[in-house]
């Protein structure tokens, strides 16, 4: 069956399924790592910059440990556990008594180790314990291990700021198992995506280039750029644009929200395949709800709604050599009840379909249909479809 | 000067030195100083990133895998043939972790 995932959730939704051995080898690969696909970028920079943190601390204690057990060895003869013993309680000034015959050079020696020791195992402790209080380090291990989670992905949306209408866009995916990830930054982010039951989330800069690569921009489907800002949707767009570019990720698009009516051509411009401004479609579906009450209900419950058995469902023929009689009729839509009931071609919407309508490649088709009928349909001829 | 590069160049050329040093002339002292300084090397090589940063610190842990027995086997059992031994391993891997750096910084130039 073909991969496609905008018929995904018909093959999940199916208990009867076959078993896809081809998928099944995948998993498992992925799963011992054999054919584990590549990360835009190596989780643990963040862990290696702890390490890094963590490099002075550690030279100066061993520093101190060498030099004073070397001094005690030298100076009394002490043996060489004697002498590390005698410098870790020196300098921890837990103050126990002398393990040998001391001399006054030793002393001397001695008082001159819990000064510099002191000061030195001072300032170790209190890089570990920054380190372990600030949550750097744990945050930066979940993190790991969530990178290399949504690396897995594949045709996922990234969904950049999480708000209100983010939200929305994330129980609508949920809602149609679409696989995505949310990108933001706020005190609280982990807390309301657990609330959220998000999966995958990271907890960074949305418009941050190692964001975007961490939600593992080269295999999405999409980027969305809702955040409540218009100058981070710019930003998010034009780094998504970048990245799209270097991965060659050339199926991929960015929506983008404008709030300001003004830069939703600007948002247009820089790369953004679709822009919404709030306003505007509030407006429009308050006309189309007083002018149309019945026809918006209709399409909010075809496609909103969880309480219909209809469903809208896109269809773009992939090979037009699938269907050799080149006709509407050719596709057995008919005997799953299925309706075709517009078709997309490039710029032009067809809606005077019928049997003998033609289709070309790279057509969409708009089908409407029971969603157990559009099940069984799609499951016959998902690949016959992009 | 770059005095980071001096400090990581010092440590690491030090681990070697005295790692020799106590091959030559097995000595508490030098065996001592020796186990210290390619600990700090290791250290040094900690959250490094570079071309070979991974096989770098991997060589390091391998030398003070060997050095840390042979203190063992120098103070606890009194065994030096045995702690000769094991340093001579620790210093293979010191001259293999410093070919290493070397290829590291000539590919990094090159990049």
């Amino acid at each position: 069956m073909a991969n496609n995932p905008r018929h995904k959730k018909y093959r999940q939704d199916d208990s009867r399924a076959v078993i896809n051995w081809d998928e099944l080898k995948d998993v498992f690969s992925v799963f011992v790592q054999w054919k584990r696909p590549p990360l835009d970028i190596q989780p643990g920079e963040d862990i290696n910059q702890i390490l890094g943190r963590l490099r002075s601390p550690i030279i100066v204690m061993i520093l101190i440990l060498t030099f004073g057990t070397l001094g005690y060895m030298a100076i009394d003869d002490y043996s060489p556990l004697n002498a590390l013993y005698m410098t870790v309680i020196t300098i921890a000034t837990v103050g126990y008594s002398e393990v040998a015959p001391t001399s006054s050079e030793g002393r001397i020696f001695s008082m001159g180790l819990i000064f510099s020791g002191i000061a030195g195992f001072g300032y170790s402790m209190g890089v570990f314990v920054s380190i372990i209080s600030d949550g750097h380090l744990i945050r930066s291990l979940g993190e790991r291990h969530m990178v290399k989670q949504v690396g897995l992905l594949d045709q996922h949306f990234i969904i950049c700021g999480l708000n209100e209408t983010s939200q929305e866009i994330i129980k609508q995916f949920q809602k149609k198992r679409i696989p995505f990830v949310v990108i933001d930054n706020f005190d609280g982010f982990d807390v309301k995506c657990l609330g959220l039951k998000v999966e995958y989330h990271i907890n960074g800069d949305p418009f941050s280039d190692v964001n975007l690569r961490k939600a593992h921009i080269s295999t999405c489907r999409g980027v969305i750029a809702a955040s409540s800002s218009d100058n981070d949707n710019f930003a998010i767009v034009v780094s998504a644009k970048i990245l799209f570019d270097k991965f060659d990720n050339k199926s991929a698009y960015i929506y983008s929200i404008a709030k300001d009516i003004e830069n939703k051509e600007k948002l247009l411009k820089i790369g953004a395949k679709h822009v919404i401004t709030p306003q505007i479609i509030a407006g429009q579906r308050l006309v189309s709800y007083a002018i149309k009450p019945d026809a918006s209900h209709f399409v909010d419950d075809v496609i909103y709604s969880d309480d219909t058995d209809v469903d809208l469902e896109e269809m773009e023929i992939k090979d037009i050599n699938n269907f050799p009689g080149r006709h509407i009729k050719d596709m057995e839509l008919k005997a799953f009840d299925l309706m075709v009931f517009a078709i997309k071609r490039e710029k032009e919407i067809i809606t005077q379909v019928s049997g003998d309508t033609d289709i070309q490649q790279g057509d969409v088709l708009l089908v409407i249909g029971k969603i157990k009928d559009m099940q069984r349909y799609l499951k016959k001829y998902a690949e016959k479809f992009a | 000067m770059y005095w980071g590069r001096v400090f990581t160049t010092f440590f690491i050329i030090m681990a070697l030195s005295t790692n020799i040093g106590f091959i030559f002339d097995p000595s508490a002292f030098e065996l001592i100083l020796a186990t210290s300084f390619n600990l700090i090397a290791t250290t040094l090589k900690l959250g490094k990133r570079g071309i070979l940063s991974a096989e770098i610190l991997a060589t390091s842990f391998v030398a003070d895998l060997h050095l840390l027995p042979a203190v063992y086997m120098f103070f606890a059992v009194g065994n030096i043939l045995a702690a000769k031994g094991l340093a001579m391993g620790a210093a293979v891997a010191n001259v293999i972790s410093i070919i290493f750096i070397i290829i590291d910084l000539v590919k990094h130039e090159d990049d």
